[in-house]
């Protein structure tokens, strides 16, 4: 007995840890399951939407390679559509602001011309500048009426008399500007 | 030794869950999240390609639907209309055809800025020269004579013929003894090809009512003496032999 003394272990053989550490403990060992379990989940979630977009977009890169092929064999066409429509949309806008000015004209040279016209022209202003020689005032009156009248159409705006010259032979000079109107 | 693994012997839930946790987070944050982000950057992608795709195929569809020839026929009423370069050529056979038709004499044309309307120089064109359009426009000065109506008609047959022109400022004048004549200035429109800015890749979209409608305006226009550029009959289909007769 006394040679077994000095062998017999009396202390237990694991320490046993502070039970708040148990605690803790439990709590750790829970953490560790939830965290692995979770990015183990996710990683196979991840992974696998990771494998089909990969094989998608390559899918799709064939799809998208094959018709630029198709499109690039059209291309003459492509071109001459494209410049058809550039050149459509340019006279569309060319049209929409276009003066009729073959209109005016008409109607400025049906109220008076030649020889009683001497000159017709367009001003820095693209205001009308008309000369005019009558043979007397009263056709001048008369001239300057019908040119009045246009004004009544809205064909012409603001006309205005610049100058007016008598003559010694009684026949008159007019200068007229007026601002055509276009509709 | 000893202690080091009765430490291991003690401690080894700790461990143990402590290294599940941290093993845990890294598999989370080196890789779930980096290839979660792949996966995200991807799915964007292919979600982009859906919409090209789309486009593609419309486009691919669009133009095997055209007819070649009747495309060629449009865009060459277009372009007799608005050329390809300034083409002095067919402005003069215009001018030439418009003072035939009317009666009236040409007795000058002038036309601005020659250097400028060659086909290698049209980049260089001054930016002012752009209408607001979008087309290029080449002035050009013309003094016809002839009897009022003649000058009249020359004047509405210049706004009326294919090749667009616009009347900028003109000058009727009668002197006594003197043929009646008209100074036009005028601009002629045209446009280059588009450069290579676009892509496969770039939307197309099929000619609209209004355009067709457009188009219809510019064929019911006389064409008077017009030859199509070169450039634009190229568009034709390509000889086989280019030495066949």
């Amino acid at each position: 007995m006394a040679a077994l003394r000095g062998k017999i272990n009396l202390l237990k053989a694991n320490t046993p840890i502070p039970p708040q550490w148990e605690v803790y403990q439990h709590e750790l060992q829970r953490a560790g399951l939830v965290v692995m379990s979770l990015s183990l989940g996710l990683g196979l979630l991840v992974g696998t939407a990771f494998a089909i977009s990969r094989l998608t977009l390559s899918q799709m890169m064939s799809v998208k390679d094959q018709l630029m092929s198709e499109i690039k064999t059209q291309e003459q066409k492509e071109v001459l559509l494209v410049s058809l429509k550039d050149r459509l949309a340019m006279a569309g806008k060319i049209f929409a602001s276009e003066s009729q000015w073959d209109e005016l004209l008409a109607t400025i040279f049906s109220l008076v011309q030649p020889p009683e016209l001497v000159n017709l022209s367009l001003d820095e202003k693209q205001r009308l500048k008309m000369v005019i020689h009558v043979a007397s005032v009263d056709e001048a009156v008369i001239t300057i009426g019908k040119i009045i009248e246009l004004t009544g159409q809205r064909k012409i705006h603001n006309p205005q008399l610049t100058q007016m010259n008598f003559n010694k032979d009684a026949s008159v000079d007019l200068s007229l500007t007026m601002v055509p109107v276009f509709r | 030794m000893r202690q080091l693994r009765r430490f291991f012997k003690l401690y080894q839930q700790f461990i143990f869950s402590g290294l599940m946790l941290v093993g845990g987070l890294s598999v989370l944050l080196l890789g779930v999240i980096p290839a979660g982000r792949e996966t995200w950057n991807t799915l964007t992608s292919v979600r982009q390609l859906q919409k090209e795709i789309k486009i593609l195929k419309d486009k691919a569809a669009l133009l095997s639907g055209l007819d070649g020839l009747e495309l060629t026929e449009q865009m060459r009423i277009a372009a007799s209309a608005i050329p390809i370069d300034a083409s002095l050529p067919t402005l003069f056979t215009t001018i030439e055809g418009i003072a035939n038709q009317t009666g009236v004499a040409v007795t000058e044309l002038t036309v601005a800025h020659v250097e400028a309307v060659t086909a290698s120089a049209t980049a260089g064109i001054a930016q002012n020269e752009r209408d607001k359009s979008g087309a290029r426009s080449q002035k050009f000065t013309l003094v016809v004579q002839g009897q009022l109506q003649q000058l009249v008609d020359s004047v509405t047959k210049t706004l009326n013929v294919r090749r667009i022109f616009r009347l900028k400022d003109f000058e009727f004048t009668f002197n006594r003894g003197a043929i009646p004549e008209v100074k036009m200035v005028m601009e002629a429109f045209f446009a280059p090809l588009p450069r290579a800015s676009r892509t496969s890749a770039s939307p197309l979209e099929p000619l609209s009512d209004q355009e067709f409608v457009i188009l219809g305006d510019l064929g019911s226009l006389v064409e008077t003496e017009f030859n199509v550029p070169a450039a634009v009959t190229s568009f034709d289909t390509v000889k086989p032999d280019p030495f066949a007769p």
